[in-house]
């Protein structure tokens, strides 16, 4: 059985290939990286998992359930996606947003006892308890994304999915967010992210997946898919792999 | 941290639902016996002509319409407002009401002469919302793209096609109907049957429970699709749904009261501020303050220059106009 499971995926923006035949399958909850050049097809492949790109060949399953089979609220239960676009100007609270991941769990005009206690967990697990009140338009970047996480948190579906959410965030903002990560897959999440940061998807994912052009060219250890030549080969500029004495691995490139 | 989070969402949903229910009746109380020429109060308790009549056969259904009418404007403006994630989104910024007004000036001007014929009125003034309705979900399904600025700018193409087809249709009618086609464009509370109430409460009572019922979803879709679908939301499936309740909304009252703006731009931005933004306690405040606040302004368009009437689509203008622009000037 697998939390995952991606069997000949492939997707088309009108006669435009964007993913061509992915497959791949999660058997236990890990940190995946998801990375590749501009266009690669991260984000589709992202949308496709989450259910946001009706029309594709090819196969996901979630728990071995194929997707298609699966209601929208259904598929939410399963996987919690965070996009890539960024929401601005909602006239929310920290906590109205926070409970927004609570929307699949019930059909209620109003939140139940139980989505309540998630909304007290997820504030807890992303230290979000001081901004609660605060309106969610009037927070930093590094802020606003974390108040997302913490909704994608709340729904608690075994699969998160996250579009760049570091995108905007400083090191230390990038860091508690990968801290973070590698808690909710200790309490045994799965976490697929799209990142440009490659030397943080060396240090801290388990699994790394190299998109390029529509196709996985690698599936495996951040060791073993990060080589230089590799990197090089996807991104077209010279890569420096690095490691110290206490086994750290530094990516760098330029 | 003071309130216990949250805890506050159901009683502040119950009171916003009472106390602008409160507000209506009180309205509904009030406007019918304010008036240019005034009502002898005590022939009114004694229930003797005339002026019992004038209260129970003009002014009492003329505020019932306003209520009804400013209902159906208010929670409809507010509904598009998250549809369309725009504060400046409303059914006459979408053109839905020039539509609906395009639609039932053919209807008028092609029926014969009896006075108003109603239901064809209202069947070409739903056909007209539903068409711009129908764009409206094509554009925002076809462009990937698709911009709620590009719908505005589309409102204004449509607002002013409607309005040239209208002028045309004028000019080519004759002297009676040119008049009932002017009187019916300039937007008023007149006092209806009681019959033409009951088909308009059973029409739009329905549509209030629908949308009322989805208020949290209208809360998530407000954050975008992409947040929304992620949340379990069917998008495509509400949105449409949404758009065809407003239209149905403002498409029924615009065949009777004829145009009447601002009113669902300026209500749910008043409230907004009053009670949030969230839709559990905004709709109902809406569904009740609109109504009281287009009764309110019907009763000063009927008494500010009596004996003379104001039709009350200029008074929600010379309000709504100024407010519109101080609105753009926010952003």
């Amino acid at each position: 059985m697998s939390i995952l499971r991606l069997e000949g995926l492939s997707c088309a923006y009108g006669s435009t290939p964007v993913l061509r035949s992915v497959t791949a399958a999660v058997e236990h909850p890990e940190l995946v990286a998801l990375i590749g050049p501009n266009g690669a097809g991260k984000s589709t492949l992202i949308n496709v998992i989450s259910g946001r790109m009706p029309e594709y060949q090819g196969s996901c399953l979630l728990h071995d359930v194929d997707i298609r089979r699966m209601s929208r609220r259904q598929l939410c239960l399963q996987a919690a996606h965070v996009p890539q676009q960024r929401i601005d100007d909602i006239p929310f609270s920290v906590e109205e947003v926070v409970l927004t991941g609570r929307t699949p769990h019930g059909r209620g005009l109003y939140e139940s006892g139980e989505d309540l206690a998630a909304l007290e967990t997820a504030l807890d697990l992303t230290r979000l308890g001081p901004l609660r009140k605060r309106r969610f338009s009037s927070l930093s970047g590094g802020e606003q994304q974390r108040v997302l996480v913490a909704a994608a948190v709340a729904q608690a579906s075994p699969i998160l999915l996250l579009d760049e959410p570091g995108a905007h965030l400083d090191p230390e903002n990038q860091t508690e967010l990968w801290d973070l990560l590698a808690m909710l897959r200790d309490q045994g999440r799965l976490i697929v992210i799209v990142t440009h940061h490659l030397h943080l998807a060396t240090r801290r994912s388990d699994r790394v997946w190299v998109l390029n052009e529509g196709r996985l060219m690698a599936d495996a250890s951040p060791g073993g898919a990060l080589g230089p030549e590799q990197l090089e080969a996807v991104f077209h500029v010279p890569f420096h792999r690095y490691t110290n004495e206490q086994g750290r691995v530094f990516l760098n490139y330029g | 941290m003071g309130e216990p989070l949250y805890a506050g969402l159901r009683s502040r949903a119950f009171w916003a639902l009472i106390v602008f229910a409160a507000i209506a009746l009180a309205a509904l109380a009030v406007c019918p016996l304010v008036g240019g020429s005034g009502l002898d109060y005590q022939k009114l308790v004694r229930r003797e002509r005339p002026d019992w009549n004038i209260f129970l056969q003009l002014r009492l259904p003329r505020a019932l319409l306003a209520l009804l009418t400013g209902s159906a404007l208010a929670v409809s403006g507010t509904l598009f407002q998250a549809l369309l994630r725009d504060a400046l989104a409303t059914p006459s910024n979408l053109g839905v009401s020039a539509a609906a007004s395009l639609g039932a000036v053919i209807a008028i001007s092609t029926a014969g002469d009896r006075e108003r014929p109603f239901p064809l009125v209202w069947l070409f003034a739903l056909v007209g919302a539903g068409l711009v309705i129908v764009l409206v979900v094509l554009l925002a399904q076809t462009t990937r793209r698709f911009s709620t600025f590009t719908l505005l700018l589309t409102g204004i193409a449509i607002n002013g096609i409607c309005l040239a087809a209208v002028l045309l249709l004028n000019s080519l009618a004759g002297i009676t109907k040119s008049f009932q086609i002017t009187h019916w464009l300039m937007g008023g509370i007149e006092a209806v049957e009681y019959s033409t109430l009951l088909v308009l409460l059973v029409v739009s009572a329905p549509v209030f429970v629908w949308i009322l019922l989805r208020a949290r979803t209208w809360n998530v879709l407000s954050y975008g699709d992409a947040w929304a679908e992620g949340r379990g939301v069917d998008t495509r499936r509400l949105s449409i749904g949404g758009f065809i309740a407003g239209a149905v909304l403002t498409g029924t009252m615009t065949a009777v009261t004829g145009p009447i703006a601002f009113v669902g731009l300026i209500v749910p931005h008043l409230l907004r501020r009053l009670v949030g933004a969230d839709h559990r306690v905004l709709l109902p405040a809406a569904l009740f303050g609109g109504g009281a606040f287009l009764a309110v302004c019907d009763t000063i368009s009927r008494s500010v220059l009596a004996p003379v009437e104001i039709p009350v689509g200029v008074t929600t203008a010379l309000l709504g106009g100024p407010f519109f622009v101080w609105l753009l000037w926010k952003r």
